[in-house]
């Protein structure tokens, strides 16, 4: 009987025990996942947030690279796809429906950039606290700035001006910001984050900002908002920095073993990976079907390559608009060899010319590719300066020696200044060279669109384009949910 | 086990079992996610299934594996091994008093090793692809109450007081490498892996409940019956402060037949009256989402001087005010019997109401957050439910009874909190948001465009701005505006069945046995997302279609407002429309058995009985339904039926025999 009550004074025992562990029992145990104030512990923790921010700029996981650029391309006299999946992303603007809901891409095209803002927001909102040293965090604190002005000039580029926010704490539910507030914003970020970002050439890793790229990116925005003289200004600057210039040849200057070189001012990093985290897969697209090899360039199909049902294919217009001498356009296909052993002819009647500008590499995976993507390159501050002149003076020297740097890099004959009796004809000439520059890099839709050309030459070629069309529409799900939020005019 | 004195009492039981899982692809996706049935569907019926050399033929219109190829290539195995435990003692302190604890456990492990082969398009490219997963959920339980019973005359009083909790834990990790010497050795090696790729991951996580509760029974010469009961619930899910729920609940039992007024009749042998009244709180969502966290995701890695680097991204915008949602139910029904007992049933009203709803409310993405789970808004369900058996014939040759059960379900959004309406859900087949959640009406309704015809040649197609031409859809310009967009949207149908229902009739003769039941639902619509497909490929513009609608399109010369064209695949942003949202009511015929069982004299001194047996599981479908089976919801969320790249359900026959010693 004895031991029967020591059971039960157990039990007692044991039921006090629940009773007094209560509520401490429910606080929430976390173990995969970080707390904030571990983060903001250490450098790698804070660090870990701001590359977070970097790759949701980037844009560069699974196939939103290739897409993203491309969605941009079809849209002008460049290119466009056919067949596979491109009623996922494709079809709707390459077919000007336009209508917000119809492409994969809307969310890359609004989320990917406001993900990145975010982080941004949370790095310096929170960086005072942080136990790392006073140098970090003011470096930091301008590569978040850097960012978001990046991710809100992509935005700009895309939709116009966009919910404006400027910390995490603000209203979810918020209107457009109006034209002149979201450019300035964009503006003061990148001036303010400028003298604490390192000169080009000394940021810690290849991939994080530097001057050099804050830089290249204000001139980008006063190019695209015609603000003439400041950027003729900024483009001096850069030129005047003295550390930029022209990789020597344009055919490798996209491949993988000529990455970091000195033409660029800001690129969207690769490495090729089974799981796709940051990479291109545009040559899915650019293989013809049963591609084996290139007699011209001795290309053979990787071993393990992945070739997508989709094409995308050069126009022939633009294909015959290059000068015959003009080696930016050996980064096109205009044939192959099958894997039959036939060689097969692409060129014009068939709008079949294949672009292969991230020229395939030793760094692949299955469909992924290392090819770091340019974003901002010399030959563009240089153009951006010669646009900037003419607009300003009309036609000039400087204009004229600037576009001939490009063409001589490319073998394109020098033009004269006495060839041009206008602005609009140097102006004409700017946009085409811009054009044979910079083809599928996803410019030339801003291109078109600065130059008045955009919606004109669709029309030309029997789509349904609108005025409004040079704005991408709101995202229906972006006004799904935010009732404040008004679509684009015309839409 | 059990073990049992005067005053003790203790127990102890487990099991465990073992399930072995072999997998076909099956995917909730397009492309090379879509899997077996997906591909099926869309390949060329045309194409040989392999070429001269014994390889698979692809299409090159698709990225799409062979659909024998994806059965065959993909070697997908899992074991999942369970094992439940519990042990109690208990002890009385009196004879109507006792203490009583109980702890149990459930351990669950599961591992999953997909290789992907050479001869699928993947494993091809990458030189084979190796996944092994093991996952580990656990949960145990300690409870302890205080029960008191006795029966005084006419009264017997039960009470129970007590605690328990119960902890949850989930681990999970994988790895992953391709590149492999041999497909030979499937994912069983990943030694023989190029090492370079190797990736591993890890997680863990897990949540706590706890619980106190009280009950009180109580019953008055076994005619009246009352139970009151108070639990208050905790969870680690909630917000601090917010994190403890309070749910009382009260029943009666009014036994009317054993009343003295009541006139003993044969025609009613049993009547009891049940009403109730009772609140209960959910806790279903997933852990920490009241805090702030930081997580690596899928794809947002980034790379610095060429290496990937640790990239984190916040998880969540935290709702430190997540509480309970709590489900407040009234029922009132009725227990019957008939003619001594040759017809019995019950008849129930009841109605939920459940307030502060835990909904993932989208927000705006500016925020760098796609939705936020909050607390919000209220719904109701309520319906009947009616159950009935009937002894038509009772003979001691040939017997006949039915079963039949009928059950309504009315569902409605009561308010918002405020919020007009949440637009929300998607699945890949088909373009933007697809359902709504608005007051007035069910959950989740399927909300879309509504389609008033085809586009035909003559009519003025300058009537809208949208690009059509004819043989496309011709959708209701609701807002009137002249152009088609988001604003012309409407509520097109909802998941929610009017009513479900079962039929049983068992005949026997002698040793003969035939049990025939049909079930039906009515009133149900839901998603046809392999039609909309069919009309907006989007793994591909030119794919295989169902022969039945497709041969009936649209052309010049058969200008028919029953089909499209097919050729405006633009036009898949109004992709769920009146034609893609569509009435999944059925009749099944879902069993029939017959059996035979062996006169006794037969086998006596071998067997204690033996019965002879065939069964039909799934033997008819009756519906107006294009597809496989209504009944299929491969989204799996019974509030939000979609039907894409379903998995057939099987139809069974069984053979049997049961030997009884």
């Amino acid at each position: 009987m004895k031991s029967m009550k020591y059971i039960f004074r157990g039990f007692l025992l044991l039921s006090t025990l629940l009773l007094v562990r209560c509520e401490s029992v429910l606080e929430p145990q976390i173990f995969s996942e970080t707390a904030p104030d571990n983060l903001f512990n250490s450098l790698e923790g804070v660090q870990s947030v701001l590359y977070g921010a970097y790759a949701n700029s980037a844009e560069m996981g699974g196939n939103d690279c290739a897409q993203q650029i491309s969605a941009s391309e079809i849209m002008t006299d460049v290119g466009f796809v056919t067949a596979g999946a491109i009623a996922n992303w494709a079809s709707n603007f390459q077919d000007f429906v336009l209508d917000g809901v119809g492409s994969s891409m809307y969310s890359v095209f609004w989320n990917e950039p406001y993900k990145a803002i975010r982080n941004a927001h949370i790095l310096m909102e929170n960086i005072d606290e942080a136990n790392i040293s006073e140098d970090s965090k003011s470096l930091i604190r301008a590569e978040a700035r850097f960012i978001r002005a990046l991710s809100y000039y992509k935005l700009y580029i895309r939709f116009g001006p966009t919910p404006l926010r400027t910390s995490s704490t603000q209203e979810l539910e918020t209107p457009k910001a109006s034209e002149q507030e979201y450019i300035s914003f964009i503006e003061s970020e990148l001036l303010e984050a400028m003298p604490n970002l390192p000169d080009p050439g000394t940021e810690k890793q290849w991939g994080r900002a530097h001057k050099g790229a804050a830089m290249g990116l204000l001139t980008k925005l006063y190019l695209n908002t015609r603000q003439w003289q400041k950027c003729a200004d900024m483009a001096k600057d850069i030129i005047d920095l003295g550390y930029y210039e022209l990789f020597p040849e344009y055919f490798g200057l996209f491949m993988v073993k000529n990455e970091r070189n000195k033409e660029l001012l800001w690129v969207r990093t690769a490495k090729a990976d089974l799981g796709r985290e940051a990479n291109i897969s545009f040559m899915n697209f650019a293989w013809p079907q049963s591609f084996a090899s290139h007699p011209r360039t001795g290309l053979e199909f990787c071993e393990g390559c992945r070739n997508f049902a989709t094409m995308a294919r050069i126009r022939d217009d633009f294909w015959f608009s290059f000068h015959p001498d003009d080696t930016r356009k050996d980064l096109m296909l205009e044939e192959y060899i099958n894997t039959n052993g036939e060689l097969v002819d692409l060129r014009p009647p068939a709008d079949n010319v294949r672009p292969f500008k991230y020229w395939p590499a030793d760094d692949f995976a299955g469909p992924a590719y290392g090819n770091d993507v340019p974003d901002i390159r010399y030959a563009d501050i240089l153009l951006s300066r010669a646009e900037a002149l003419n607009e300003l003076n009309g036609p000039n020297q400087e204009s004229i020696d600037l576009i001939n740097d490009v063409r001589q890099r490319a073998g394109a004959p020098d033009i004269a200044l006495n060839d041009f009796t206008s602005k609009d004809a140097l102006n004409s000439h700017i946009l085409d060279e811009r054009g044979w520059e910079f083809w599928w890099e996803g410019k030339r839709r801003e291109d078109l669109i600065r130059h008045g050309e955009f919606i004109s030459r669709a029309k030309a070629r029997g789509l349904p384009a609108q005025d409004h069309h040079v704005r991408h529409p709101i995202p229906q799900f972006a006004l799904d949910a935010n009732p404040v939020l008004e679509q684009n005019e015309g839409y | 086990m059990n073990h049992r004195t005067d005053r003790f009492n203790f127990g102890i039981s487990t099991t465990s079992s073992y399930i072995k899982d072999i997998f076909v692809p099956n995917g909730f996706d397009v492309n090379l996610r879509g899997g077996a049935i997906n591909a099926a569907k869309l390949y060329d019926p045309t194409l040989a299934i392999r070429d001269e050399e014994g390889n698979f033929v692809l299409t090159e219109f698709m990225d799409i594996d062979n659909p024998l190829a994806i059965l065959t290539g993909n070697h997908i195995d899992g074991n999942r091994y369970r094992y439940l435990g519990t042990v109690f003692a208990e002890y009385f302190v009196l004879p109507s008093l006792s203490v009583k604890v109980r702890a149990g456990g459930d351990a669950n492990n599961e591992d999953k090793t997909v290789y992907k082969d050479r001869t699928t398009i993947i494993g091809n490219s990458l030189g084979g692809v190796a996944t092994a997963y093991s996952a580990t959920q656990t949960n145990y339980l300690v409870e302890g109450t205080l029960n008191f019973n006795k029966a005084f005359g006419d009264h017997n009083l039960g009470a129970l007081a007590g605690i328990t909790t119960q902890k949850f834990m989930t681990k999970f990790s994988e790895q992953q490498a391709n590149n492999f010497t041999t497909d030979a050795t499937l994912a069983n090696n990943f030694g023989l892996a190029d090492r370079s790729t190797l990736i591993n991951n890890s997680f863990k996580e897990g949540n706590t409940l706890l619980s106190y509760l009280g009950r009180v029974n109580y019953k008055f010469q076994d005619k009246y019956l009352l139970t009151a009961s108070y639990r208050i619930d905790g969870s680690s899910r909630f917000g601090e402060g917010n994190r403890f729920g309070f749910f009382p609940s009260f029943s009666l039992g009014w036994l009317i037949d054993q009343e003295s007024f009541f006139p003993s009749t044969d025609v009613v042998d049993m009547l009891k009256l049940r009403g109730s009244w009772g609140q209960t709180g959910n806790q279903e969502i997933g852990n920490n989402n009241s805090i702030v966290t930081f997580a690596s995701g899928n794809r947002t890695s980034y790379v610095l001087d060429d290496q990937f680097v640790t990239s984190l991204n916040p998880t969540r915008i935290a709702n430190p005010d997540l509480q309970w949602e709590t489900t407040e139910q009234i029922d009132i029904g009725v227990d019957f019997s008939l003619f001594t007992g040759r017809i019995s049933g019950s008849i129930d009203w009841y109605q939920k109401k459940t307030t502060d709803m835990l909904l993932n409310l989208p927000i705006p993405t500016s925020s760098g957050f796609s939705s936020k789970l909050v607390n919000i808004g209220s719904m109701n369900n309520s319906g009947f439910e009616f159950a009935l058996t009937s002894y038509n014939v009772v003979d001691r040759g040939f017997s006949w009874s039915s079963d039949l059960n009928f059950y309504t379900l009315n569902n409605e959004v009561t308010e918002l909190g405020g919020i007009s309406q949440i637009l929300t859900g998607s699945f890949s087949a088909a373009a933007g948001n697809i359902s709504i959640i608005t007051p007035g009406e069910p959950l989740r309704s399927f909300y879309g465009h509504e389609v008033v015809g085809i586009w035909q040649q003559g009519d003025d197609l300058s009537s809208v701005t949208n690009n059509v031409s004819p043989g496309d859809f011709k959708f209701r310009d609701v807002d009137g505006n002249g152009t088609i967009d988001g604003d012309d949207r409407v509520i097109l149908g909802n998941s929610f069945p009017d009513f479900t229902w079962g039929f049983g009739n068992t005949f026997k003769y002698k040793g003969l046995n035939l049990y025939v039941f049909f079930r039906g639902v009515e009133g149900v619509n839901m998603i046809n997302g392999n039609l909309l497909e069919q009309y907006f490929p989007r793994s591909g513009v030119r794919v295989n279609r169902f022969a039945e609608p497709f041969l009936n399109r649209w052309t010049p010369t058969n200008p028919t407002n029953a089909q499209p064209s097919y050729l405006n695949v633009d036009q898949l942003s109004q992709g769920v429309n009146s034609r893609t949202v569509v009435d999944a009511s059925y009749i099944k015929l879902q069993t029939v058995r017959l059996s035979y069982t062996l006169p006794t004299r037969l086998i006596q001194g071998t067997f204690r009985s033996v019965e002879v047996y065939v069964t039909g599981l799934n033997l008819i479908t009756f519906s107006d339904y294009e597809g496989y089976d209504p009944a299929l919801n491969p989204n799996g969320s019974a509030n939000f039926r979609i039907d894409w790249n379903g998995y057939p359900s099987a139809r069974t026959y069984l053979f049997g025999l049961n030997l009884g010693f």
